[in-house]
């Protein structure tokens, strides 16, 4: 929009219609992908391999078992706490995107995986565990796991580091 | 876009009549919008890019790109149906992890009681003890990862990860000792 001034200068003006909409459009992927990301996943440092032969994920459907680790500082005033900084216990156990089971309910999560394993046999299940978690706070969930009768599962760690 | 009149008094205004006979009936803004001279209506856009700005910035920082994933495929023990009948189950091998003194980062691995001194040492001798490579042990040879109770994670599926890298099959975990 270029306007004429009684001088006859030519005023420049930036056409920012474009601009906006880019920008809105950005925020709105910004928004999508943080909630994606948080749902699925509870925030923990994976298990980092030496010669890592881990394959890669993909799009498919999948049921995450995460097991969360219970903060160990940062949990004064009834705060959350700092995911990532903890002694090596586990907290709960979070399976797929909306299911949250404390440590002493595992039974529960055992019914809940085996209902998901009879609707969906083909679905693959995923252990997703922090690396600083002790082996004694991960055989539980994994004794759970075999309780409901699913004797395949995958473990969740990064990806070699040159296909990350 | 058509040039604006150069002064407002060489432009035709379209309202007068209106203005003269409904003035105390026209809004503030209508007024404001049908006075003479005035500049045409536009959207304050300055502020609402710095507000989108911010947004953008704050979804963008927020954003916590994940460190891409992968899987090993596991398979647990499964009870005690799954034992093959028709043939005599093979000697199991053993993995021992155990934590070597009160530091986390130092542990001790041991391959039916033979030590071994990193997970790389763990996948070249049980690659060179695999059938593949011409040695001792099948692929189908039950392998069990004993580890103790407050070994970490990272270390367990470090050691099993070895063993799917030297492509053995019957991967086990069994409870800490």
């Amino acid at each position: 929009m270029s306007q004429v001034t009684p001088r006859g200068a030519v005023a420049p003006s930036l056409n920012i219609t474009p601009l906006i909409d880019v920008v809105f459009l950005l925020i709105v992927f910004f928004m999508l992908v943080s909630n994606i990301t948080s749902d699925e996943a509870v925030p923990m440092v994976l298990p980092d391999l030496v010669d890592s032969v881990t394959s890669e994920l993909g799009d498919d459907p999948r049921v995450v078992v995460n097991i969360a680790p219970l903060p160990a500082t940062g949990r004064e005033f009834g705060m959350k706490g700092d995911p990532l900084d903890h002694a090596g216990e586990a907290d709960f156990v979070k399976v797929g995107s909306l299911k949250t089971f404390p440590m002493s309910q595992l039974d529960a999560m055992t019914a809940e995986l085996a209902r998901i394993r009879a609707e969906r046999p083909d679905v693959p299940i995923l252990l997703r565990a922090d690396g600083a978690l002790y082996y004694s706070s991960v055989t539980p969930v994994i004794d759970a796991i075999t309780k409901a009768q699913i004797a395949d599962i995958k473990l969740v760690a990064y990806l070699p580091e040159d296909q990350r | 876009m058509p040039s604006r009149p150069a002064s407002p008094t060489t432009s035709r205004h379209p309202a007068a009549t209106d203005d003269d006979t409904t003035v105390h009936h026209t809004s503030v803004r209508a007024k404001r919008r049908k006075a003479p001279g005035q500049e045409k209506m536009e959207l304050q856009l300055t502020s609402m890019i710095d507000v989108i700005f911010l947004l953008l910035i704050y979804f963008v920082i927020t954003a916590t790109f994940m460190i891409d994933e992968g899987f090993l495929d596991a398979s647990l023990p499964s009870g005690p149906a799954s034992a093959p009948e028709d043939e005599l189950p093979k000697e199991p091998v053993v993995i021992e992890l155990a934590p070597a003194g009160n530091n986390d980062t130092l542990f001790t691995i041991t391959v039916d009681n033979q030590p071994v001194d990193s997970f790389t040492d763990l996948y070249t001798v049980m690659n060179n003890q695999s059938e593949l490579q011409g040695g001792f042990y099948a692929v189908d040879t039950p392998l069990i990862i004993k580890p103790r109770a407050r070994v970490r994670w990272q270390h367990v599926v470090n050691a099993f990860n070895a063993l799917v890298r030297a492509k053995y099959e019957a991967i086990s975990f069994a409870p800490p000792s």
